[in-house]
């Protein structure tokens, strides 16, 4: 074979190696876009949140995501802006593309005011504000109808323990369900007090024998004053889930199981509380509230809870309270069993208070108050029992911190968390870490935020529109870790829409939420876009 | 003006002062019984009366709803409680406050036959029978009472 005939073969047999990915092949570069989901929160999550950064579990990683925006007090990329009157509905929309928005929605009640969309990499109010045929263009200002509820006692002294576990935001979530039942096995329950009007299931009296769980046995003997004035199973359940407009529960809509197994002395026995724990599993309890506790264990009683989880019933309890200046003795029974949810006591500054009990039991903790000052207690229904009175109280203590746990566990449970695991699972992963980073005998996993354990990235679509609202892609569901990402696209302008259908009648509308961009694909470009997702 | 209000604020000091080097007393705690020979099974009545000494009244917080505790000891074995009206027994988890008025002593009662964790009761013999008010603070207990259990 002649020298000048191999020449060729070689130089088709280095092509053909660099082609097949060998060394110094080169991938083709993708045409497409991705990005997260950010749901825009306050000023006052924006501290929480900061500080947990550093911290949070496995599911938490999506809200670990969430850039808190400084929160504007504007809406952002929208503005409204007031026309000459007379204007065709062409001459508006071409006046507002010049300057690359669009229209939105006109304002009600008016002929010439509308709310229109703009890029604000683009736009300019100035070249706007120089068209003939404008004559107002303003920002769009932010309201907060971040659910609050309406009472007097609630701005006062309800604020503080609730805005702690971010409540405020999580009730624009949700506000829980009818359908959800709370066993609360304390003292009773007042007999007729207004914020359980309604709201009440048919519940046991194990220390009476009777049906009647009224805790409002006041014995008036002078020589005997062993009962407590202020029921204190009252207490524990208006934490729960009083009405609001008198005074605010966590869930603002559940059912409570009144089960009674303390007495006019504040103290009961664990066989009975064994009994009282069945009880509340077959009358249909999901999730139970013990805010009691004793140094003894009980094998009856562990096997009661064991048997309530094993029915799905969530299990919560008080970890209790010690003497201040000792150390504690432990996480008190039943909280310290395995089954059970231990919730300890935090303070008004956030910090264990002084008596909560602590040891390596312990879950999670919550407001229980320190009593500092007038406002660093937590504050709920209460009665009177000498003077049949239904008043408000306030009061610290591990029993007032286990009943938030147990709220926000009802809520969980309205949203479809429906077994101990999976309810546990969104509470860890909800957590605000204190103390030492990560389970420590002191906070135990931390304190769970209810809008980071209710939120669900998961149901978010994701999908491609042109900017005529023609849908230019299959909707996509977000990651479990809020990203989304559409590859192989042809390069144009598109909006990019994230969308979650809160009350899932399959229309875009109040209370869903929903975040847009537009943008402009480019070729051989991944673009990289986080999208803000607010409160229709 | 100045002056009373410097005297008045001496004053004030000074109760402070006194408070912090002389702590309240604590409250005077006191056991009884309905009697004082017992039949094994049978149900005793222990009283438990607490009085503040001060001159004002006097106000004690408790961890939970346990503001009170009773033991029985072996009389030869002062160390070594072989009963405690708590055990197996559960309290509400709420920091609570009591408040002693001076001359207006409380009295906490209970009953109960001494029944052991074990189940069995008490051998016959003498015992120690001792009160403790639960406070917050630090516990204060009760002189012994001397009860026969036969």
């Amino acid at each position: 074979m002649k020298k000048k005939s191999l020449l060729p073969i070689l130089l088709i047999t280095a092509f053909i190696f660099t082609g097949c990915g060998g060394g110094g092949s080169k991938e083709q570069p993708v045409t497409g876009i991705y990005g997260r989901i950010v749901f825009e929160t306050d000023a006052t999550q924006e501290t929480l949140l900061a500080a947990s950064f550093q911290s949070f579990r496995p599911l938490a990683k999506a809200i670990n995501a969430i850039k808190p925006t400084a929160m504007t007090p504007v809406v952002p990329r929208e503005k409204v802006v007031t026309f000459r009157p007379g204007l065709s509905a062409a001459v508006r929309d071409a006046l507002i593309r010049k300057v690359g928005g669009r229209l939105k929605k006109k304002i009600y009640g008016t002929e010439d005011t509308y709310v229109i969309t703009v890029d604000e990499n683009s736009f300019s109010t100035t070249d706007l504000e120089n068209l003939a045929g404008i004559e107002r263009i303003e920002d769009n200002p932010r309201c907060y109808p971040l659910r609050i509820p309406n009472d007097p006692f609630y701005e006062t002294h309800q604020a503080w323990h609730y805005g702690m576990m971010d409540l405020p935001a999580a009730w624009d979530i949700t506000t829980g369900s009818d359908e959800v039942i709370v066993a609360v096995i304390d003292s009773g329950i007042a007999p007729n007090h207004p914020e359980f009007a309604g709201r009440l299931v048919a519940g046991y009296d194990f220390v009476d024998d009777d049906g009647e769980p009224y805790d409002d046995t006041y014995i008036p003997n002078p020589l005997n004053p062993n009962s407590d004035i202020f029921s204190h199973g009252s207490m524990v359940a208006g934490i729960i889930g009083a009405l609001t407009d008198n005074g605010a529960g966590v869930a603002w809509k559940v059912k409570i199981m009144p089960i009674r197994v303390l007495g006019p002395s504040g103290s009961g026995d664990m066989a009975t509380l064994a009994s009282a724990i069945t009880w509340a599993v077959e009358h249909g309890a999901h999730i139970i509230n013990l805010s009691l506790g004793g140094t003894e264990s009980l094998s009856s009683v562990e096997d009661a809870i064991k048997n309530a989880v094993a029915h799905n019933v969530t299990v919560i309890a008080a970890a209790g309270n010690h003497f201040e200046g000792d150390e504690s003795t432990g996480i008190k029974y039943p909280a310290k069993y395995d089954t059970c949810i231990a919730v300890g006591a935090l303070g008004a500054n956030r910090e264990r208070a002084s008596y909560s009990d602590y040891g390596q039991e312990l879950d999670f903790v919550a407001p229980g108050g320190d009593g500092d000052n007038e406002y660093s207690y937590v504050a709920s229904v209460g009665y009177n029992i000498k003077t049949k009175e239904n008043i408000y109280v306030a009061s610290t203590g591990t029993s007032l911190a286990a009943p938030h746990i147990s709220g926000l566990a009802a809520l969980l449970y309205a949203q479809g968390y429906t077994t101990p695991q999976r309810i546990y699972e969104r509470l860890r992963a909800a957590c605000l870490d204190l103390g030492s980073q990560g389970k420590d005998k002191y906070y135990g996993y931390g304190l769970p935020l209810a809008t980071a354990a209710l939120f669900d990235f998961t149901k978010f679509v994701v999908h491609l529109e042109a900017e005529d609202g023609t849908i230019l892609s299959t909707p996509i569901n977000a990651a479990s870790n809020s990203t989304y990402s559409f590859r192989n696209l042809t390069p144009g302008p598109v909006r990019v829409c994230a969308w979650l259908d809160k009350n899932n009648n399959g229309q875009r509308d109040a209370g869903d939420l929903f975040g847009v961009i537009n943008t402009t694909i480019r070729q051989n470009v991944m673009l990289e876009h986080n999208i803000t997702v607010t409160t229709l | 003006m100045s002056r009373l209000a410097m005297i008045l604020g001496l004053l004030c000091l000074l109760s402070r002062l006194a408070t912090a080097c002389f702590p309240a007393s604590p409250p005077f705690v006191g056991v009884a019984t309905d009697g004082q020979v017992y039949h094994n099974g049978k149900t005793a009545a222990l009283a438990l009366t607490v009085a503040t000494k001060q001159k004002k009244p006097q106000t004690m917080d408790f961890a939970s709803s346990k503001r009170y505790d009773f033991l029985l000891f072996p009389e030869n074995e002062p160390n070594n409680a072989i009963w405690q009206w708590s055990q197996g027994r559960m309290f509400s988890q709420a920091l609570t406050k009591l408040t002693l008025r001076p001359g207006k002593p409380i009295t906490f009662v209970v009953t109960t036959d001494f029944k052991l964790p074990s189940g069995d009761y008490p051998k016959p013999g003498r015992y120690l029978l001792q009160g403790v008010l639960c406070t917050r603070d630090k516990p204060v207990y009760s002189a012994p009472l001397t009860i026969e259990i036969r």
